[in-house]
Parts: C-alpha cells; sequence; structure tokens
C-alpha cells in the first residue's frame, strides 16, 4: 500500500496517475496493491520515483547499445580524455571534466570503455539521474565520480542493498549468484542486472535477457561436471529516491522561486 | 645446485628485472646447459621464471623444463586463453598433486613479488583461487591477508583474493583480518572494518576507539565461531557484504555449524528437534536474545542449562530478557 503524508492512498486514487499498461502504471499498481507499506512525503517525491525508475531502464537499454564492453577490472579501459584510470581498475573522473560530459561520454563513445557488471550499474545510474536532473544540478551534487563497482559510491546516491525483498520493481537491481563458478572465471560469480520490466533483465557483459537466459550464461562459466545452477537471489538494490528527490524537488522549488523574482 | 643460492634469483633481487634479463641472455649465449640446469633447480623462485618467460621460449628451453617450471608457464597461459585446461584438467591424481605443489611454490616464492605487473598478480590471484577452489586448501590464509592488505593500501586490485579468501570459509581468517583494525593506515583500518561489516560493533568503531573495540570484535569473533556460516556475499554484489551470519538455531541450541552450509553439525535428538521447531516461529529479536543467553550461560554453567533449557519456552524467553536486561 502507498502512504503519502502519512494517510494510506486508496488504490483506485493513485492508480489513475498513469495509464496501467505504462511502466510507471505497473509500478504504481504493484505498490499500491501491495501487504507492504510504501511511504512518501508527497505525490511528487513517488513521480519521481516513477520517472526515476523508467530512466534506469532507459539507461540500461543504451548502456547495452553504447558497445561498452565486458572487461575484467585488470583489463577495464576508459576514454582517457575524460576519465583516469586506476591502478584497481576503476575509473576516476579528470579534474577538469564536467561531470555530466564524463557520463555522457561513456554513452557516445562506448568502444572506449570496458569494465565490469557491478560498475555498469553505476553509470546506468548516474545517466538516469543526469536525465532527471539535468546538466546544472547534476554538476552541483556529482563534483567527484569514481567508478569502480559497488565501492567509493557518492553518498547522495543513497545505494543501498536489501535482502528477503517481497515485492520487485522495474528499475531494481537485481543479483544472480553463481556458486559454483569456475576457478577460472571469478568475474562470473554473478551478475547485477537491472529488471527492465516484463520478464527482462539488463546485465552488462550478458545482454538484456530473460532471468533463465541469464542463469544459462552464468552456468556456462561454472566448474566442470558442476550441477549447482546460479540463480536470482531475493535481494535488491536501489538508489535513495527519496534523497534524490528531495535534491531535486528543493532544487525545482529554489528555480521557481529565483523566476519569480527575475 | 642444493645448498646454494640460485644466481638468477640474486641477480633479481639486486640489480632487477632488466639486468635478470640481459644476464640470462648471455648466460644463455654461453652455456645453455649450464643456463637450463640453474633454471631447473630447485631454489628457483616464480618471480624469476616470470621474468624470464619469454628468453625461455627464445632459447627453445620451455621443452627442456622440469614439470614444476612447465606448469607454471602454462597455468600462464590459461590465464590468457580461459578456454585452455592442459594444467586445470585434473586427469590422474600425480597430475593434480604436481598441480597443488607447483601453485604452493608460485605463491610461496612468488608473493613477495606481489605487484610486480598486473599479468603478474593476477596469476598470484589465479593460483590462490585454485588452491582454495580445487584443493580446499587454506593453509595460506595469514599469507593472504597480508597481500590484500598491502595492495589496498597501494590502491591495487583486490576483490578476487577477497573473494576466494571468504570462499575458504576459513574461520581463523577473521581474528586475523581483525588485526589490521589496529591499523594507523586509515585504508587499512577501513578495509577490515569493510570485510568485518557482520560483526554488529564494527558499526561503532572508528579510528580514536578502535583500541576499545578491538577487544569486543574479537570476543564476539570468539564467542559466535561455532555458529558462523559462510552467506556467499561478495563485493561484486554489494558494497557492505554480510560475509558471515550466525545460525540462531545452533548458537540456542550449542551445536557447531558447517561454515559453508550453515546446517547444524550434529544429529539432533527428539528434545532438541523439537526445540527447535518451537524456536523457528519466534521473532527474529526473540530469536537473538534467546540464542545469546542460551549460549552464555552454556558457556558459563553447564548445569544451569540443563535446566534453563528444560523450561517452557515462553519461561526461556522472561529469564533470558531478565538476566541480559535487554542488553544483546
Amino acid at each position: 500500500m502507498i502512504i503519502i503524508a502519512g494517510k494510506i492512498v486508496p488504490p483506485n486514487l493513485i492508480n489513475g496517475l498513469y495509464p496501467s499498461t505504462s511502466i510507471r502504471g505497473e509500478m504504481v499498481n504493484k505498490l499500491s496493491s501491495s501487504e507492504e507499506k510504501y511511504y512518501y512525503d508527497s505525490i511528487e517525491q513517488l513521480k519521481f520515483e516513477m520517472d526515476l525508475r523508467k530512466n534506469i531502464i532507459n539507461a540500461s537499454i543504451d548502456l547495452y547499445k553504447s558497445k561498452v564492453t565486458f572487461r575484467t577490472f585488470r583489463k577495464s579501459k576508459c576514454n582517457t580524455d575524460y576519465w583516469k584510470r586506476t591502478d584497481e581498475g576503476g575509473f576516476i573522473l579528470k579534474e577538469n571534466i564536467r561531470p555530466s560530459r564524463g557520463i555522457k561520454d561513456i554513452f557516445l563513445n562506448g568502444r572506449e570503455y570496458g569494465t565490469e557488471c557491478a560498475t555498469a550499474i553505476i553509470i546506468v545510474y548516474y545517466k538516469a539521474i543526469l536525465e532527471i536532473f539535468g546538466e546544472e544540478l547534476f554538476n552541483e551534487v556529482f563534483t567527484k565520480i569514481h567508478l569502480m563497482n559497488w565501492s567509493y559510491l557518492d553518498r547522495n546516491l543513497g545505494i543501498t542493498y536489501y535482502r528477503n525483498i517481497k515485492d520487485y520493481l522495474p528499475g531494481d537491481c537485481r543479483y544472480f549468484k553463481n556458486p559454483d563458478v569456475s576457478p577460472k572465471t571469478p568475474e562470473w560469480q554473478g551478475e547485477n542486472a537491472i529488471d527492465l520490466s516484463s520478464g527482462r533483465y539488463y546485465g552488462h557483459g550478458i545482454g538484456i535477457k530473460s532471468a533463465e537466459d541469464i542463469i544459462n550464461t552464468l552456468n556456462r562459466y561454472r566448474k566442470k561436471d558442476s550441477d549447482t545452477s546460479a540463480y536470482l537471489l531475493n535481494s535488491v538494490t536501489n538508489l535513495s529516491y527519496k534523497n534524490l528527490s528531495n535534491i531535486y524537488l528543493k532544487f525545482v522549488s529554489n528555480f521557481q522561486i529565483s523566476k519569480r523574482f527575475i | 645446485m642444493k645448498g646454494t643460492k640460485n644466481v638468477l634469483n640474486d641477480i633479481r633481487k639486486n640489480k632487477g628485472r632488466d639486468k635478470l634479463v640481459s644476464s640470462f641472455n648471455i648466460m644463455a649465449k654461453k652455456n645453455i646447459r649450464k643456463t637450463r640446469k640453474i633454471i631447473n633447480d630447485e631454489k628457483l623462485e616464480f618471480t624469476t621464471l616470470y621474468t624470464i618467460k619469454k628468453e625461455l621460449e627464445r632459447f627453445e628451453l620451455n621443452k627442456d623444463l622440469n614439470p614444476r617450471n612447465k606448469i607454471a608457464l602454462q597455468l600462464i597461459n590459461e590465464i590468457k586463453d580461459k578456454k585452455n585446461n592442459i594444467v586445470t584438467k585434473y586427469d590422474s591424481i600425480e597430475h593434480i598433486l604436481r598441480v597443488q605443489s607447483t601453485i604452493k611454490w608460485i605463491l610461496d616464492t612468488g608473493l613477495d613479488g606481489d605487484g610486480l605487473d598486473n599479468e603478474y598478480d593476477e596469476i598470484l590471484d589465479f593460483s590462490y583461487i585454485l588452491l582454495i577452489k580445487v584443493y580446499n586448501d587454506i593453509t595460506y590464509t595469514p599469507k593472504i591477508i597480508d597481500v590484500i592488505f598491502k595492495r589496498y593500501r597501494k590502491g591495487y586490485y583486490i576483490y578476487d583474493l577477497v573473494w576466494a579468501l571468504f570462499e575458504s570459509c576459513d574461520i581463523d581468517s577473521l581474528s586475523l583480518i581483525a588485526k589490521h583494525l589496529l591499523s594507523e593506515n586509515f585504508k587499512e583500518f577501513n578495509l577490515a572494518c569493510r570485510l568485518l561489516n557482520f560483526i554488529p560493533v564494527i558499526e561503532n568503531i572508528n579510528s580514536k576507539n578502535k583500541r576499545d573495540y578491538y577487544p569486543l570484535v574479537i570476543k564476539w569473533i570468539k564467542t559466535n565461531s561455532p555458529y558462523l556460516y559462510y552467506t556467499g556475499e561478495s563485493f561484486q554484489q554489494t558494497s557492505r557484504p554480510k560475509v558471515y551470519a550466525i545460525n540462531m538455531e545452533a548458537k540456542y541450541l550449542n551445536k557447531e555449524v558447517s561454515k559453508k552450509t550453515g546446517e547444524i553439525l550434529h544429529k539432533l535428538n527428539k528434545r532438541e528437534t523439537r526445540l527447535l521447531v518451537e524456536f523457528k516461529k519466534l521473532s527474529d529479536y526473540n530469536k537473538e536474545i534467546l540464542s545469546n543467553y542460551s549460549s552464555t550461560l552454556y558457556t558459563n554453567n553447564l548445569y544451569q542449562w540443563n535446566n534453563f533449557i528444560s523450561y517452557p519456552l515462553i519461561k526461556q524467553i522472561e529469564y533470558a530478557k531478565k538476566r541480559l536486561g535487554g542488553i544483546l
């Protein structure tokens, strides 16, 4: 159920917010019909989450099309005009480069980049936020970007890993675990993948596939003669939609106030 | 060559890699028989072999290498071409044992050279992963923990080693990691906190109070070791993996668990099975209180514990809450 500013919002009221066949509509329906409680401070906050989730899906598809390759951290690569590759295999945005430009370049010059699946998710997140925030706010909030799996995360992203989740929504990052991975390919010990809705997932290095196909791909990287299959965990990783919406809504409100005084 | 140092090792250590390569070239041109003997000397270190691997090809010495050197070079090739499995095909016991002893030689004589270059470090990682995943050999845990922290301080890649270390399910690794909480180096301290993130007191620890908290961390590890199991969570999955978890049921009954599966290792009697049926119905909060109290009482006074465990579950919870005063 959806609770906005302390009040339960009946499904019939909230479900009309988006066409029921749209991804946003599907997400709102799922939240409002769930037995779990989902708290929002305002309807704008709810809308922000739905928009950002939709953007995560779009950014995933864009990254898939971008020709960014799958590479282990030891062999990772980046466009050195914008990023510095660290000894660890991550990428740090160069000092004189605007963060929005650095993120956009990954999508424009994908062939110059190669990394693992977790870093790809962070890239997707930044692109999705950039699309909503716009360049001015994005560059103001994310002044330093360090891309390296789930490490060195910007606090404003508020990335959190939740275990034993009951409801899954498009835009969630899920994890496919491969417990019997071959010792030769530890990079395939699992796959982070964005839920694109309709049973499809984007996992960097695997592509846009069904859960079953992702599992089958991971199974090809198991120890010889293993009969333990990869599987999808009941956990999710998400951005802090609340924190990001607060940043955005404050910015929008300040912008409108300053516009009134011009 | 027994009892003497290896000349190639000495050149590398004292004069560097370039000098080793040039000296090897001169040596091979001058006396190939002697060179062959020096390479196959048991004292040769992996770092030396790695440094001259291209020269061995150039002088067509690969075919004359001893099995240890041949396997080591084949392992390097397997990393480049992952479909190649000459070393990891495991078709005979003799071969399996020979590979194991080669891997140990690589680690024994190669870990000091960690950081030589990316490919070299990858070979060390691969060797350790094989040792854990194929041979279940946990004897290198202390050395690997040292390498992980050294690399982290320098900003080098650690995550494959960290993954393999935890996959080993070697519970002794925890107190070895915890020692780094006392490090004056902030990065080292920070990594120890990240690796031990599953220990509740870690949340409150910082660089100022670490000396006060360190004994609590060690106590926690010691108290909970019998009930801890590996969850399989990794840094590829989340920034704060909880690598180990407590089996509360095992702690409640004071039974040791398998580190790999979390299952209780001993067969339960009828009474214990009945107790667990009731225990499983409790809230997580009550499970924690009860298991903590039961485990403490069991350690301190077995006679009282026998009385306690015979009470109905509701009474056990009341008793535990009173005695623990709500402090976990």
